[in-house]
């Protein structure tokens, strides 16, 4: 080790920081990342099949299935029709809670650490709790609603509307909390002289939370926006244990089709195409929110 | 006045009560179903008290390949997590150091990372892995979680040495120490916190992951979240008891976190671009 920090001494400053210190991190970014998105670019220019080893070179026609890919267009509906309701609720509801929760008196900590018991929970373990909670008959949702609405046993998973739902659902659960603690986060970075001077001057909540609170938290809302918006957007693993995309392509988000695609029907180079797309909208996304992060820090 | 206040402060508490009920009834249902006969959890009206409590769902989870599977997801999850760590600090501290050359772009790179959906990864490794035989191997599944765990870890602790003071190390290079030697005996001792904390987020993302470990591993290496997806799929039909062990024992870690690791959380969750 002796020897090798004193090559690492000798070298300039600006080549012992990247190729020294960040070398490993290099080279786990060129074989990892750049080398497999130089591959998969490749690729996409081939038709790959089970039957022969060799991918057959076809041009720009992955690319041009595209424009009239049906599937494509109906995974990009069911994606929509999760990530918008879901974003929403996420949204408001994690406000609502940070608020709610930053109000309290007493016991914040506890109340703020039950609320976010689900957010580092496993994608597997969320989708199998819910698959579970809505099964037909003995699940708790189908037990509770046909007592209580005296109506006979709904199969939730296996309509296309209360499978999208049930989606929904799981993700709100899973993920309010993470709006809600970036939200108390904010919260919490208000000076408390801010909010005695309001009461002083006879704000009621209403117009603290209107005037005062929310234009300064306005901007972590819309980062934990943005990254809630991200992570719907290539939703898989809730699908994938849940309702497998189904019933029929209901909830076959967008990266669930692309995982049929390419792992299992084994049309790669059409599924980096679909992949292609995918990361052009969320870079669209993504440098919306380096924008914003970055306007923030002037 | 008074009254529009008190009536915001009864919404409060109903919002926050059912909120908490909301979060606490699967986990706490999902925990019950693991400890009940499949006449108590089968039952209908629902019953939350079963008549009596089990634990023949785990045992019969070990026959299933539960045991294989926790071990699994231990060792490339903690590998991961070390790996990890090994790769980021140094990567991290001359960020922090130097933002000069590609490393001015850094920044830009995690984040764009973290708008990369892992499918666009995941098909060219899996090509890759096939011919270079990585496919079902410890080391293919520990590689492929560090696409994104490396750039996490480093945008997480890039905070973390920003924040050190200089003087410190300073004092420490004065008095002999070389720079790598003053950041391996001196700075990383004393963000050490900081540092497990990062390990234990890249130790959980690692025993969460879904995608990459369903698609690449197999017998040998299939994992917690691989073994729950196939207990639902079975052919002989779905083992609900023994999936609500796997889902509980697959939960421990990511509830832990939240539990004790509260006060990072947020830097977490939003890997650095909050502070």
């Amino acid at each position: 080790m002796n020897a090798g920090a004193a090559s690492l001494e000798g070298l300039r400053p600006s080549a012992k920081y990247l190729w020294g210190y960040s070398g490993p991190a290099l080279l786990v970014t060129i074989v990892l990342v750049l080398f497999p998105l130089a591959y998969a670019l490749w690729a996409s220019f081939y038709a790959f099949s089970y039957s022969s080893d060799v991918p057959q070179w076809v041009g720009y026609n992955n690319y041009l299935r595209v424009l009239t890919d049906g599937d494509l267009r109906s995974s990009l509906a069911s994606t929509a029709a999760i990530v918008l309701p879901a974003l929403a609720i996420e949204v408001l509801l994690g406000l609502g809670l940070a608020l709610a929760v930053n109000s309290v008196s007493r016991g914040r900590a506890i109340l703020t650490t039950i609320l976010a018991l689900p957010v580092m929970i496993s994608g597997g373990a969320l989708g199998m709790t819910f698959r579970m909670l809505f099964t037909p008959q003995w699940g708790p949702v189908d037990n509770a609603v046909t007592r209580i609405f005296g109506v006979g046993s709904i199969d939730w998973l296996g309509n296309a509307a209360l499978a999208r739902m049930a989606v929904v659902l799981a993700d709100v659960w899973q993920n309010t909390p993470f709006v809600m603690l970036i939200c108390l986060a904010a919260l919490a970075a208000i000076p408390e002289q801010i909010r005695e001077a309001s009461s002083v001057d006879g704000a009621t909540s209403m117009q603290r939370f209107r005037f005062i609170e929310f234009p300064l938290i306005a901007k972590f809302l819309l980062v934990a926006t943005l990254f809630r918006l991200i992570d719907l957007f290539r939703i898989f693993d809730v699908v994938f244990v849940m309702t497998g995309g189904g019933p029929a392509s209901a909830t076959e988000t967008i990266s669930y089709y692309i995982y049929r695609q390419g792992i299992r029907a084994f049309d790669v180079g059409y599924a980096v195409v679909l992949g292609v797309v995918l990361a052009l909208v969320m870079l669209v996304v993504c440098i919306g929110l380096i924008r914003l992060v970055g306007r923030r820090g002037q | 006045m008074l009254g529009q206040d008190r009536l915001l402060g009864i919404a409060r508490n109903v919002l926050l009560t059912v909120a908490c009920a909301f979060t606490l009834f699967p986990i706490a249902w999902l925990a019950l179903t693991s400890f009940k006969l499949p006449r108590d959890y089968f039952a209908t009206p629902f019953q939350w008290m079963p008549s009596s409590l089990t634990i023949q769902h785990y045992f019969r989870l070990a026959d299933l390949g539960g045991m294989a599977a926790v071990r699994n997801s231990l060792i490339v999850a903690a590998a991961s997590a070390l790996m990890t760590l090994l790769v980021a600090i140094p990567a991290a501290y001359a960020i922090s150091k130097s933002r000069r050359g590609i490393l001015r772009f850094a920044p830009t790179y995690v984040l764009a990372l973290r708008a990369l959906p892992p499918i666009i990864l995941l098909i060219p490794l899996f090509l890759v892995y096939a011919r270079l035989g990585l496919l079902d191997t410890y080391v293919g599944l520990v590689l492929a979680f560090s696409t994104f765990n490396v750039p996490f870890a480093i945008w997480m602790l890039v905070g973390f040495f920003d924040d050190f003071p200089h003087e410190v190390q300073e004092a420490a290079v004065l008095d002999g120490l070389s720079e790598l030697g003053s950041l391996v005996r001196i700075i990383v001792p004393m963000i050490m916190p900081a540092v497990a904390v990062v390990g234990l987020f890249a130790f959980i993302a690692a025993w969460n992951e879904l995608m990459l470990a369903t698609t690449f591993t197999g017998q040998n290496t299939r994992t917690v979240t691989k073994l729950i997806s196939s207990l639902l799929q079975s052919p002989t039909g779905a083992d609900f008891g023994a999936a609500a062990g796997i889902g509980v024992i697959s939960m421990v870690p990511g509830i832990l976190l939240v539990a004790l690791g509260q006060r990072f959380l947020v830097r977490g969750l939003t890997a650095g671009s909050i502070k």
